[in-house]
């Protein structure tokens, strides 16, 4: 999965790998993104959330802090997976340092939280 | 409750969901611990209902819970039981055994059951008896078996029923029907195939596999050729029986020879023998039993006839005891053929009681087997 910049004043793309983008509904998995943050010793936040747009976090990693070195960071950003299936949650990343929103990118794949339901069985 | 019969083949059509559209979807429908199954069948899912045939082979009778899972990119997003278990009924009319006749002693006659893996041998007569069972406490309503053996080169032959057995009792519960011989000329599985058909409808399939190889020891010939049709009664020679010789007709009255050779074919084997039996002679003008001089034998290997034999029948047999064999050794080959030729006949009066020149039966001896 990659993701791609929407907003801010970073690196004009970022690709993320994201080995498997169906999730079954309500598990928690872990996103690690690789974030680079310059200079080093800023007070860095990231959030990845799950939604039909920017505006409305479906499911969300909440605020991760770190400080920032500079170079590349593993940031493990944990998101309980909604609970509503059969739908394809588009991903957004944004990434804050002293309190501004310094990065915004969207994956280009969405995650998908597949449903499924079976009527009445009928023998032939 | 949704009842079936054992071996019946339904399919379950199963109306299901899968949102988003566009995922690598797969169904399996199975019954109690996976003692039939449907397999996993493969959709994409639309985001709207789709039905999914899902075939099931009936298992042995019981009552079965119906499982049925669904995946999505690998993922099971559903798993779910049928409110309704499925009852496999026991069916009123059904196949049971197969058996092969075989002849245990002199005018008897006893059928063995065969399962699937049975060995048959090349060169046998195979007659197949099929039973059916009837629990439904009536008498049969009308009722066949089709029965059919698939050979290992692919041909199929229907067997015709030469006879059955109906309990004349409707409490006593069983019928069989003998079906015609099918010759066994090649070594591989022959597939046999039989269906139930009571009142036109098919109640009941069995199928069952038997293998067939050469036997160890001797073996009687799978074909022959008589290229003059100078012989008769070849076909008897399969059975281990006396062919004749014969030469016919008022021109051939005073005929000394005969040279015309027959041929036999065997399953390629490894062996060093063959043997011949002389069951009976002509007579001679004194009444006296004769013997055929410079009788050639010769045995195909190598993609050639070789001669192992040529001489005075006395020397591989005494025709004097009907039904004695004599044997012929030879150098060890892959052999699939023995021809014989009188190549010199005595004397016989073609208007006599002796009709017929010669009787003898031949087999080869498998080193293998």
């Amino acid at each position: 999965m990659e993701f791609e910049k929407t907003e801010g004043k970073g690196l004009e793309r970022i690709a993320v790998d994201m080995l498997d983008p169906v999730m079954a509904p309500g598990v928690s998995r872990t996103a690690v993104a690789p974030i680079t943050v310059s200079p080093s010793g800023l007070s860095c936040q990231a959030e990845l959330f799950l939604g039909p747009n920017d505006t409305t976090k479906v499911a969300t990693s909440g605020k991760k802090s770190f400080a920032s070195t500079g170079a590349s960071q593993s940031v493990s950003l944990p998101v309980t997976m909604p609970t509503t299936g059969g739908v394809a949650y588009k991903v957004f990343l944004d990434v804050f340092a002293n309190g501004y929103r310094i990065l915004a990118y969207q994956a280009t794949e969405d995650v998908i939280i597949p449903s499924g339901s079976v009527d009445e069985i009928i023998w032939e | 409750m949704p009842q079936f019969s054992p071996s019946e083949v339904k399919i379950a059509v199963a109306p299901i969901t899968v949102k988003p559209a566009g995922l690598a979807c797969s169904a399996e429908l199975y019954l109690g611990a996976k003692v039939a199954t449907s397999g996993v069948k493969s959709f994409n899912s639309t985001g709207i209902k789709q039905d999914i045939s899902l075939p099931i082979t009936m298992p042995a009778p019981g009552t079965y819970p119906v499982y049925l899972d669904v995946t999505a990119q690998g993922m099971l997003i559903g798993a779910y039981k049928a409110i309704e278990d499925v009852v496999i009924a026991i069916p009123a009319y059904s196949l049971e055994q197969t058996a092969i006749e075989t002849y245990p002693e002199e005018g008897a006659i006893l059928p063995i059951t065969l399962v699937s893996g049975s060995l048959i041998y090349v060169g046998e007569q195979v007659k197949l008896w099929q039973y059916l069972q009837n629990i439904s406490g009536t008498a049969l309503p009308p009722w066949s078996i089709a029965m059919s053996v698939t050979h290992p080169d692919g041909t199929k032959h229907e067997l015709g029923e030469v006879r059955r057995f109906i309990s004349g009792d409707p409490e006593q519960t069983w019928a069989y029907i003998v079906f015609s011989p099918f010759s066994v000329t090649q070594t591989g599985v022959y597939t046999v195939e039989a269906t139930l058909i009571v009142e036109e409808q098919v109640i009941d399939e069995l199928s069952l596999s038997l293998v067939a190889s050469v036997a160890s020891g001797w073996n009687n010939p799978i074909s022959y050729n008589d290229p003059d049709n100078a012989w008769s009664n070849e076909e008897a020679a399969m059975l281990g029986q006396p062919v004749t010789g014969y030469i016919g007709g008022a021109s051939s009255k005073y005929s000394y020879y005969l040279s015309h050779p027959i041929e036999f074919g065997f399953p390629t084997i490894i062996s060093d023998r063959l043997r011949i039996s002389s069951m009976e002679c002509p007579m001679d003008q004194t009444g006296c039993r004769v013997s055929p001089a410079d009788v050639l034998i010769d045995v195909y290997y190598d993609n050639a006839w070789h001669n192992v034999h040529s001489g005075n029948l006395y020397i591989i047999g005494d025709d004097e005891l009907e039904g004695r064999w004599g044997e012929v050794v030879f150098p060890q080959h892959l052999v699939s053929g023995i021809r014989i030729t009188w190549d010199k006949l005595p004397y016989y009066d073609p208007e006599g009681p002796y009709q017929w020149a010669f009787l003898f039966a031949v087999q080869l001896f498998n080193i293998g087997g």
